[in-house]
């Protein structure tokens, strides 16, 4: 076994450190966030600093959804280095597409002032007849892509809600809509912060939002660039 | 292999699945290679402890990532299996490669059902496998192998798979069909052996059977029930 | 809202009484009565409708009853009293003035105003703003236009863009950030704005040198305008947090992106996010279980087609766990809106039945496909005698107005 699993965990009693160990699995592949009433390890600070040990050493870190509510991410500074290696998992076609869920299920709700919480978990669906009709990609590299999306968490279809009596309007043959999916509850607050910048950046490049995320970026000092430092873990401890 | 290089390699591997490398790759502890075969090449992948690893969702009540029609899924993987798994007795990696037909020759049993419904509840399953890296599909020549996937699987595994294997019946292969059929030449597969879940250092395998699962949690009530909300390690039952 | 550039367009008309005439015909539509202001914007559609009525009677003009007929998709005794409001306001006037007279005629200024009205409403006035920069170049560029004319459209910018200037500052260094958020059309296109401002004192500089002072003032406006608003973006980002921002831009911006944007930009957003890889796990046993279920289960039937050719939409996605939690929530809800958590697993036979009961609820309260909502209070219950010794407060619910939710 990786030493980062022992290593954590070595100062802890038995039970603890299965308790850790649990919690490890558990944020690493839920599928949602957790409650802390879910897992030991969440809700004892102690041990949630084991668990971001262990996290660590293997470029991980918690991640706080809600109140209550936990998840793991990729450290910033190790989502730096991997962005930089310009390796994508998803073909340049799927995330236009999940772009294009992000702008129609987040940023125009927002605008319209229909969404309350700050998250990019949201409720506002996007049918696949709006990705459709308002965007340049192919219809069919469309469709192949919301299937890739699906799997992997970054999209999910909305389901229909609408009480019945406006089930009749607008919409209704417009096939399924989707809502941006759970893997979006695993970014970071720099993470999903950077996400909103470059939404702006991109669709507002003259405007004085962009220009202030640029003039933000421009000082290092704050932290529109993070230093690589450690803020929960130490390295030190990984290697003893 | 310094800390700062593991943590970027189990972060690559979350982030872009099993990845193939050049077989002399150094790779960081806890991670499997898997000897591909007839090439120089090898795959990568973390291989987690025992009770870390996704298979420990289901014990604890949480669900990981969503599948589409997981039934055909599931089921079709288990044909890839029995058609793929040259020897149950011997590693299930890397097995050998079949052709499609081949393959559909044992789904078919899986279900009375139309040509076209059933042809499409494959193509869908393969392509969902594939993108998982559960197995290896070929478009172009449509012949399936094992994926790298398959070699996260342990000894408790692979009981569980010797048994269907052998429930299954074998595969109608088109006889002139030589190219694919045979077994790879003997390769060192020292690599690609079964990870060994388990540690000394920690408790023993998930219980493969439900209701030993729950018998043991039972007994492990009686004196949980003073330490408030410890979960997980009940789930575990004793050590086997 | 109006005061701004409607004044400022319409002062320099003349005769006073002229001008009188004209504010009360265009606030016509405005109006709900003598004196009071209308609150319900579909007045606007009816005063729309019965303006058009009168464009399409031709120089005739519309009695009160042609006018209704004209209108009917409206209700009657409405279009009647739109009539007489427009009428009192002299927006609508009979042919002869004579008391006897049934037939009116309408002047167009009210209807240009109701124009005006929906545009500055739609888009906050950021259209209006660039077409009176427009308006105030051609007036300069004029080959008539005389040093005067000049120096009331420098004037005139000056002043629009000291007010502007003026409510962005005043919120950002006074006002909570929600109410700076809630004017952030201020912000919108300001360079196209002061650009085109910049344009208009150019040329009113170079024709007429003599203006330097009323252009100066005008430089010194725009550049307080043009840190204004980078003062207020600079705190708009601050307190962005994750999406707070994204509002921050008109729907327009947003809509356009998406509709003109190649996948390379749209994918572009992405850059320096790393997402997890497709990464499902087969168990063995679920495998086995998958083949067993197949082979007991006989024939299946051809599922219904499908309705637009999108293969891949809601019938391919896994319904079971989904139906087992709706199945859940509609139990643990039936005779009720909402529970209490610690209620639940209060009837938990022991830990491990309360903590699969506790899995269901926030699985169900993350699930898309049920409508019902997991809300979490501070505080804990213990109890040490009971199956689920530790409890923390919570409910568990119908999500309000699931309309939506």
């Amino acid at each position: 076994m990786h030493p980062a699993f022992t290593a954590a965990v070595a100062d802890l009693s038995e039970r603890h450190r299965d308790e850790v160990l649990a919690a490890y699995a558990a944020v690493e592949h839920s599928w949602q966030p957790l409650h802390e009433s879910q897992m030991l390890a969440l809700r004892d600070a102690t041990l949630r600093r084991a668990l971001q040990q262990m996290l660590h050493p293997l470029g991980r870190t918690l991640v706080k959804v809600g109140p209550h509510l936990w998840t793991s991410g990729y450290r910033d500074d190790i989502a730096r280095e991997l962005s930089e290696e310009m390796l994508e998992s998803l073909p340049l076609v799927d995330r236009a597409v999940f772009v294009l869920i992000l702008i129609h299920s987040v940023a125009i709700p927002r605008s319209q002032g229909l969404i309350d919480q700050d998250t990019w978990i949201s409720n506002q669906p996007t049918s696949v007849e709006e990705l459709n009709r308002y965007s340049r990609l192919p219809r069919t590299a469309v469709r192949t892509g919301l299937a890739r999306l699906r799997a992997s968490g970054l999209v999910q279809i909305a389901p229909d809600r609408r009480p019945h009596q406006a089930r009749g309007s607008s919409n209704t043959n417009a096939g399924a809509s989707y809502l941006p999916g759970p893997q979006l509850a695993r970014l970071t607050p720099a993470a999903r912060r950077r996400l909103q910048e470059e939404l702006i950046l991109a669709a507002g490049a003259d405007t004085p939002l962009a220009a202030a995320i640029r003039a933000r970026r421009a000082r290092p000092s704050e932290d529109g660039v993070l230093k690589p430092s450690a803020p929960e873990a130490t390295e030190t401890q990984e290697n003893s | 292999m310094n800390t700062a290089d593991t943590a970027l390699w189990w972060a690559r591997a979350r982030a872009l699945g099993p990845a193939r490398h050049e077989a002399g790759t150094p790779a960081p502890d806890g991670f499997l290679r898997l000897l591909e075969p007839h090439a120089g090449d090898v795959w990568l992948l973390p291989a987690h402890p025992g009770t870390a690893g996704p298979w420990v969702l289901d014990e604890m009540g949480f669900s990981g990532p969503t599948i589409e029609q997981p039934n055909d899924t599931a089921r079709m993987l288990a044909a890839v299996v029995r058609c793929c798994w040259t020897d149950p007795e011997a590693p299930i990696w890397p097995g050998r490669e079949v052709d499609w037909e081949t393959v559909l020759s044992v789904y078919r049993t899986f279900g009375d059902r139309e040509e076209s419904v059933l042809n499409r509840a494959a193509t869908g399953a393969i392509r969902r496998l594939n993108g998982g890296g559960w197995v290896l599909w070929d478009d172009d020549r449509r012949v399936v192998r094992l994926g790298p996937r398959c070699g996260t699987w342990v000894n408790a595994d692979l009981t569980v798979l010797r048994e269907l294997y052998r429930s299954l019946p074998p595969p109608e292969e088109p006889e002139e069909d030589e190219e694919y059929g045979e077994t790879p030449p003997d390769h060192d597969q020292g690599a690609g052996s079964t990870p060994v879940r388990d540690q000394a250092n920690l408790p023993g395998p998930p219980a493969d059977d439900d209701d030993a699962v729950d018998a043991s949690m039972m007994d492990a009530d009686a004196h949980l029930r003073e330490v408030p909300a410890s979960v997980g390690e009940e789930d575990r039952g004793d050590p086997a | 809202m109006t005061d701004g550039p409607t004044t400022l367009s319409l002062e320099e008309l003349a005769p006073e009484a002229g001008v009188l005439r004209i504010y009360r015909q265009v606030f016509s539509v405005l109006a709900r009565e003598h004196g009071a202001m209308i609150s319900d914007v579909e007045l606007l559609d009816i005063d729309e409708a019965i303006l058009a009525a009168f464009a399409d009677a031709g120089n005739e003009g519309l009695t009160l009853e042609s006018a209704v007929a004209a209108c009917r998709r409206h209700d009657p005794a409405s279009v009647t009293r739109r009539f007489e409001v427009l009428r009192g306001y002299g927006a609508i006037t009979r042919v002869v003035d004579h008391p006897g007279e049934r037939f009116h005629r309408a002047a167009f200024a009210p209807y240009v105003m109701l124009l005006f009205l929906r545009r500055l409403a739609a888009a906050g006035g950021q259209g209006e703003l660039h077409q009176l920069l427009a308006l105030e170049g051609l007036s300069i560029r004029s080959p008539g236009a005389v040093a005067d004319d000049g120096r009331g459209s420098v004037n005139r910018l000056s002043r629009v863009f000291r007010l502007m200037a003026n409510q962005l500052s005043s919120l950002t260094t006074t006002s909570p950030v929600e109410e700076l958020r809630e004017h952030a059309e201020l912000l919108w296109g300001n360079r196209a704005l002061i650009s085109q401002a910049e344009d208009v004192h150019a040329q009113a500089l170079q024709r007429w040198p003599e203006l330097d002072r009323e252009c100066a003032q005008l430089r010194t406006a725009l550049a307080a305008y043009a840190d204004s608003s980078e003062s207020a973006a600079a705190r708009l980002i601050e307190q962005a947090g994750s999406t707070r921002a994204l509002g921050l831009l008109p729907v327009e911006t947003w809509r356009s992106f998406a509709r003109t944007s190649d996948a390379q930009t749209l994918a572009g957003v992405l850059d320096g996010q790393v997402f997890d890889a497709v990464a499902p796990w087969f168990s063995p046993q679920a495998m086995a279980l998958a083949v067993e279920n197949a082979s007991s289960s006989g024939p299946v039937r051809m599922p219904p087609p499908r309705p637009t050719g999108d293969t891949d939409a809601p019938t391919d996605r896994p319904v079971a766990g989904d139906c087992d939690l709706r199945e859940f929530t509609d139990r643990v809800l039936a005779h009720r809106d909402r529970v209490g958590v610690s209620q639940l697993l209060d009837d938990a036979q022991d830990w491990m039945d309360g903590r699969r009961t506790l899995s269901l609820l926030v699985a169900s309260h993350h699930s898309p496909e049920v409508d019902a909502e997991l809300t979490w209070a501070d505080g804990f219950r213990v109890d040490p005698q009971a199956a689920v010794p530790w409890v923390s407060g919570g409910m568990f619910g119908r999500v309000v107005g699931s309309g939506n939710a």
